[in-house]
């Protein structure tokens, strides 16, 4: 939260663009395509223009941000929940189900109602590894990892038998009425209401967690567990499953808003992972919830880029996850260097 | 060592400092916290690189830029909390970090054996090689920690206030083992705070004071009071009234039982009174209930038998600094706001009120003379007595009706030790400005500083193994009570208290 | 950490930050802006045929991805197209992938995969001058046309052929996740092996992934076990498995046989395989591609790709043709006629829904 934390993090990706355009250049020269051609596209398919940066980017960037937000509250508070993924599925399993069931309201009243539901179901998902977790003293590392397997199975089932569509053919729901779907905000680009939520969210969790009682307790816990109940006299119990509650009810609500905002249905492997994608997010953001803001839209021009680079350059599905993959490493390695650079140095006694 | 300077940030560490030894000498280095004890001793084992000065081994000028350059000097340095791996052996921790050429991945157990069983004829000193870290007591830690030095076979060896943590028996060992590794022609560089052990063991004594020399003496020619005045201008324990008139109870434990994670006990029948305007002391050694008489007595922790009666607020200076009394990487405020999030002046609904919390926390900062550079700055950043002393600040807020400190002056120099017992004799109401309306409140001292304990307790406990044996004080000598806390000897007889015992002496 | 400080400026850093990504943008979108947008779909720039192709999975499967990229390729080969293809990972993308090539100027696209069909309807509705092709889809539009294989057929030919070949009169199928496409390529296998012996006995095995190896073999054990000796398929990937346990059953005496499906498979294991049910995907996007170039492409209405086409057919193995009786490789020639005209009827299932409304 330091002054010069947002110019190192500019820095940061500047010479992490650097770094990688040398790397990849060495890589699709040696593959034999056209470094340049790929590099235009991928930055014409992200920032070009209206529609790559409003319709692309920050359509991708909803999701990695607001589950970047679910992790990030989970691991401030020292909380390592790894199973944002399959709270996003919850979500969107009681957001489709509430959609395509609400009836003829007014969309006033029926979006805020998925909203609602799916973020009570990412919550509800979390709550299991939250009572395994204080009741049990089971760690939530493997419990939320499994409980992202459970989900993926249940959307499989769901789409199949409970929620299938009217005809029963094909494995996915029916779309949700056009009152329960997201306005757009952008004419003419898919950029939904999600994206007002997502900025909403970062700003209303930033206050929280530095101005209320309750979020200097959960950052406390992050800081040191101990600290918190012996001298903050807090339940770590108690923090811990509020943690656990508002981090999969921010991936739930994610998955209500994919919904409700992009994909009007529920299909499998509605999500390419982006539980763990958004741990990616939330750790280049240093946990900082306004950082999480910019690291999501960085990792959502990242991979609407790469569809460009596919499309207009022609390289290959699998390069382009190469060149993300380069992207990313060179991006966290220059941000730890930076890091280690402008530590000060430890005052001794 | 000469003209050794250093400086960290704007903060002068060091300047000038000059320091000499011998072989065969113990030599004391004592200070006040901050005052460039721990950093001069980390330049000369490597882990601090001077900005200025030399040093010189057998007259001969030596580069010293790391711990292996110092190492291979031999030089080495047992820290205040050894660097153990507490899930492994201590054979295994032995073998680590000392290959003596194995080659590999292979630990060279034998080799280390037989060093040991030398060590152990010239020195006296043996650990069970096959027991855990974890399973033994701080001293224990310590004793393998020192083990870990001596198989280098180091010329110079540094304890950084290694007594801190020990009982009267173990700190007596402890010299025994400095004389005898002088005898063998070892230079043994002491740091310390206190005063009566260095007068009792130094063949030289070096005072630091703002990061300059401001005294080199022997002991023959000096002694504690004057060793006191040199390093800060005061004495221990001066102007302090001793008792005080004793109110009503404010927390009582009656036949309290605690039990372990794997339901072992921890506590046996504890019965415990403290009343307004009393101090309780209870002496022992680290691990035979501490922890959860602590926890119990603060509220943190229900009893698993007996019944409990607390008051509403309970302040608590707990034993560990680092790990449950601050959040290292928060800053002063946010450490001392620990202790308000459920105080109502400082919140507005669910909101904290910072600019109010800051401003009561700039305030403390003046009160308690706490050195920083502002309020914002991370307590890890601060020495342990600062430390301490914010800790003392948010605690002695909710220590109205009781105050449960563990270990509170360790680590702590004579000036923040003395600092912190005038604030306790404030809360037990026995300060010279009293008027008589302020309330008193009940203080608990759970300490393995017998001293401490016997200087400023009225009641004396003795915790062994889970159960509290009554000491009388009157009859109370130190030996007597070190015994107890080693082999908790029956205290049945001792609990006896004689009437005028707390007429003072 | 300052607190007044803090919430001073939070408002402030975050404008300030918010400001500096603004010009960072700003200056990306100066710098790689290609006049695409300020002059949408310029007639010079987006002249020639431009084909696009969409799949959710990956075209190095050498299975049902790989041949619709081979598809576009020979569009590429015949008509001097200019192609691209981009491979989606997720159902959110659909839209944006699609909507990306109508306004780059392709105006066929080949959604390869039901999965397409809702964003297709959405995207059609919005660039009526594109067409856009939904491989197995289920919804049909007037510029999104489904396009069916009718596998079924070579299925149907393939049962027949398994029960002529089969000593223990049980025959069965290894099946991936059960979509109505994949069933009805069973129930023609079914329906032709009962057409030539009603008491042979079909066994069906699901398992619910197209490319899991082990899962396949596993499941192919158990039907060989279970005493079939003529073993069909319809997974992607996970083929190899079904493949892997008939060879090791034969190589431990047994004489078991497999059979291929979706695309001619006989060379993958040739001294197993007696021949494969074939869809030829390359050639139905090239008839297709040929259609809409010629503006013959019937709108609003599905395009069925079977042995009348020759998209779909059963072709023998040439290096097992020897286990074959001559009767019975005529029996085959005349079934296929059979079925182009009309006469022998293979079961199916019709799933299309016609779309008028808004979407």
């Amino acid at each position: 939260m330091k002054g010069h934390d947002a110019w190192v993090a500019l820095a940061v990706s500047l010479l992490a663009l650097l770094l990688t355009v040398f790397l990849t250049t060495g890589a699709l020269v040696l593959g034999g395509y056209s470094p340049l051609l790929t590099f235009q596209s991928l930055l014409a398919g992200s920032f070009g223009s209206l529609d790559s940066f409003f319709g692309v980017t920050l359509v991708r960037a909803v999701p990695l941000i607001v589950i970047g937000l679910a992790v990030t509250v989970a691991f401030k508070s020292g909380v390592w929940n790894i199973g944002a993924e399959g709270q996003f599925y919850a979500g969107a399993i009681a957001g489709v189900w509430v959609g395509l069931n609400v009836g003829d309201y007014p969309s006033y009243f029926s979006v805020p109602l998925v909203f609602l539901s799916a973020s009570v179901a990412g919550a509800l998902w979390a709550l299991l590894p939250a009572l395994m977790r204080t009741r049990l003293g089971v760690g939530e590392v493997v419990t939320t990892i499994l409980m992202n397997f459970v989900a993926i199975h249940l959307v499989s089932y769901i789409v199949r038998w409970p929620l299938q569509e009217e005809r029963g053919v094909f494995p996915n729901t029916d779309l949700i009425d056009e009152s329960v779907r997201l306005p757009t905000i952008v004419p003419g680009t898919g950029l939904h209401l999600g994206f007002v939520v997502a900025v909403i969210l970062v700003i209303g969790l930033s206050f929280f967690f530095s101005n209320t009682s309750m979020g200097f307790q959960l950052r406390a816990m992050g800081g040191s567990q101990e600290a918190t109940r012996v001298s903050g006299r807090s339940s770590i119990p108690q923090l811990l499953i509020v943690t656990f509650l508002l981090s999969g009810s921010l991936a739930g609500l994610a998955g209500g808003i994919e919904i409700a905002g992009r994909s009007f249905a529920l299909y499998e492997g509605l999500s390419p992972g982006w539980g763990y994608t958004a741990i990616a997010v939330a750790l280049l953001a240093d946990l900082n919830f306004i950082a999480v803001l910019f690291t999501g839209i960085f990792f959502g021009a990242l991979e609407g880029g790469a569809g460009a680079m596919q499309r207009e350059a022609g390289i290959p599905a699998t390069w382009v996850a190469g060149i993300e993959a380069l992207v990313l490493l060179s991006v966290l390695a220059s941000d730890r260097l930076f890091r280690r650079l402008l530590r000060p140095r430890r005052k001794e006694d | 060592m000469e003209r050794v300077s250093k400086n960290f940030g704007r903060k002068t560490a060091l300047n000038n400092v000059g320091f000499t030894s011998f072989p065969g000498e113990i030599h004391s280095l004592i200070g006040e916290n901050g005052a460039g004890k721990t950093t001069l001793m980390k330049v000369l084992s490597g882990l601090v690189v001077p900005d200025r000065g030399n040093i010189r081994f057998k007259g001969k000028e030596a580069s010293i830029l790391t711990p292996s350059d110092a190492r291979k000097e031999g030089v080495g340095m047992v820290h205040q909390e050894s660097l153990l791996i507490p899930a492994h052996t201590v054979l295994e921790n032995l073998c680590l970090g000392n290959r003596f050429g194995s080659k590999g991945n292979v630990l060279p157990y034998r080799k280390v054996r037989i060093k040991l069983e030398e060590l152990r004829d010239k020195t006296g000193l043996w650990m069970k090689e096959d027991k855990l870290i974890e399973d033994l007591s701080i001293g224990e830690r310590q004793k393998v920690g020192i083990l870990k030095l001596l198989l280098r076979d180091p010329e110079i060896l540094i304890f950084d206030e290694p007594t801190s943590i020990l009982a009267p028996q173990e700190v007596a060992d402890l010299m025994s083992l400095f004389r005898r590794l002088s005898r063998d022609g070892k230079t043994v560089i002491f740091i310390t705070h206190k005063l009566n052990e260095v007068i009792e063991i130094s063949d030289r004594i070096t005072v630091l004071k703002q990061g300059q020399v401001v005294c080199r003496t022997i002991p023959e020619e000096t002694d504690v009071k004057k060793l006191s005045k040199v390093m800060i201008g005061e004495e221990v324990g001066a102007n302090l009234a001793n008792s005080g008139p004793v109110g009503a109870t404010v927390a009582k434990l009656t036949s309290v039982k605690a039990l372990g994670v794997l339901g072992e006990k921890k506590l046996m029948d504890v019965n415990l009174v403290v009343r307004r305007g009393e101090m309780v002391g209870i002496a022992g050694v680290e691990g035979n209930g501490q922890k959860e008489l602590a926890e119990i007595l603060s509220g943190l922790r229900r009893p698993d038998g007996g019944t409990v009666q607390l008051p509403r607020e309970i302040g608590f200076i707990p034993d560990d600094r680092g790990g449950e009394a601050l959040i290292g990487s928060f800053g002063i405020s946010e450490n001392v706001a620990l202790g308000l999030v459920k105080d109502a002046r400082f919140r507005w609904g669910p909101a904290m009120l910072w600019g109010k919390i800051e401003h009561y926390v700039r305030e403390l900062i003046t009160r308690y003379g706490i050195i920083a550079t502002n309020h914002q700055q991370k307590v890890a950043e601060l020495s342990g007595g600062n430390q301490q002393k914010v800790v003392l600040a948010r605690e002695l807020k909710r220590s109205q009706d009781l105050l449960i400190a563990r270990n509170p002056t360790q680590g702590l120099d004579v000036k923040a030790t003395s600092f912190f017992y005038k604030q306790m004799m404030q809360l037990l109401g026995r300060d010279f400005q009293r008027d008589g309306t302020e309330q008193q409140a009940g203080i608990v001292l759970i300490s393995s500083d017998l001293e401490e304990i016997l200087m400023f307790a009225d009641e004396i406990y003795v915790l062994y193994n889970g159960g509290l044996l009554g000491v009388n004080k009157c009859k109370a000598s130190k030996e007597f009570i070190g015994r107890l806390m080693l082999a908790g000897e029956s205290g049945r007889v001792m609990s006896v208290k004689g009437d005028g015992c707390h007429e003072g002496p | 950490m300052s607190r007044v400080s803090e919430r001073g400026t939070i408002l402030g850093n975050a404008v300030s930050k918010i400001k500096r990504v603004i010009s960072v943008v700003l200056l990306f979108t100066m710098a790689c802006s290609d006049a695409r947008n300020e002059d949408p779909l310029s007639e010079s720039e987006f002249s020639g045929f431009r084909v696009a192709l969409l799949t959710s999975g990956p075209v190095s499967d050498a299975g049902w991805y790989g041949s619709a990229y081979e598809g576009i390729q020979l569009i590429e080969k015949t008509f001097g197209a200019r192609i691209s293809h981009q491979q989606t990972s997720t159902p959110a993308e659909f839209d944006e992938a699609l909507r990306a090539y109508a306004v780059s100027g392709y105006r066929l696209i080949f959604a390869h995969g039901f999965e397409y069909q809702d964003a297709a309807i959405r995207v059609g509705e919005q660039f009526p001058e594109v067409t856009i092709i939904v491989s197995s889809g289920g919804r049909v539009s007037e510029n999104v046309i489904p396009l069916i294989f009718e596998l079924e057929e070579g299925s149907y030919i393939a049962g027949v052929v398994a029960s002529r070949i089969t000593k223990t009169g049980i025959v069965g199928m290894v099946g991936g996740v059960s979509t109505p496409p994949a069933e009805a390529t069973f129930t023609g296998f079914e329906a032709g092996a009962k057409s030539v012996n009603p008491d042979v006995e079909v066994l069906v095995n699901w398992i619910g992934s197209w490319d899991d190896v082990a899962m396949a073999k596993e499941a192919a054990v158990t039907l060989i076990r279970r005493g079939v000796d003529v073993l069909i398929h319809n997974t992607d990937a996970a083929s190899f498995g079904v493949f892997q346990a008939v060879r090791e059953a034969r190589d431990s005496g047994e004489e078991v046989w497999a059979m291929g499906m979706n695309r001619d498979q006989n060379d993958v294991v040739p001294e197993v395989i007696l021949g494969s049910a074939v869809i030829r995907i390359p050639e139905a996007f090239l008839r297709l591609a040929k259609l809409w170039k010629e503006g013959k492409l019937p709108s609003g209405e599905a395009y069925y790709a079977g042995g009348q086409s020759g998209a779909a057919d059963y072709v023998v193995n040439p290096s097992l043709a020897g286990k074959y009786k001559p009767e019975l490789m005529a029996e085959i020639d005349s079934i296929r006629l059979g079925i182009i005209d009309g006469l022998i009827a293979v079961p199916r299932i019709d799933f299309l829904e016609r779309v008028e409304g808004s979407f």
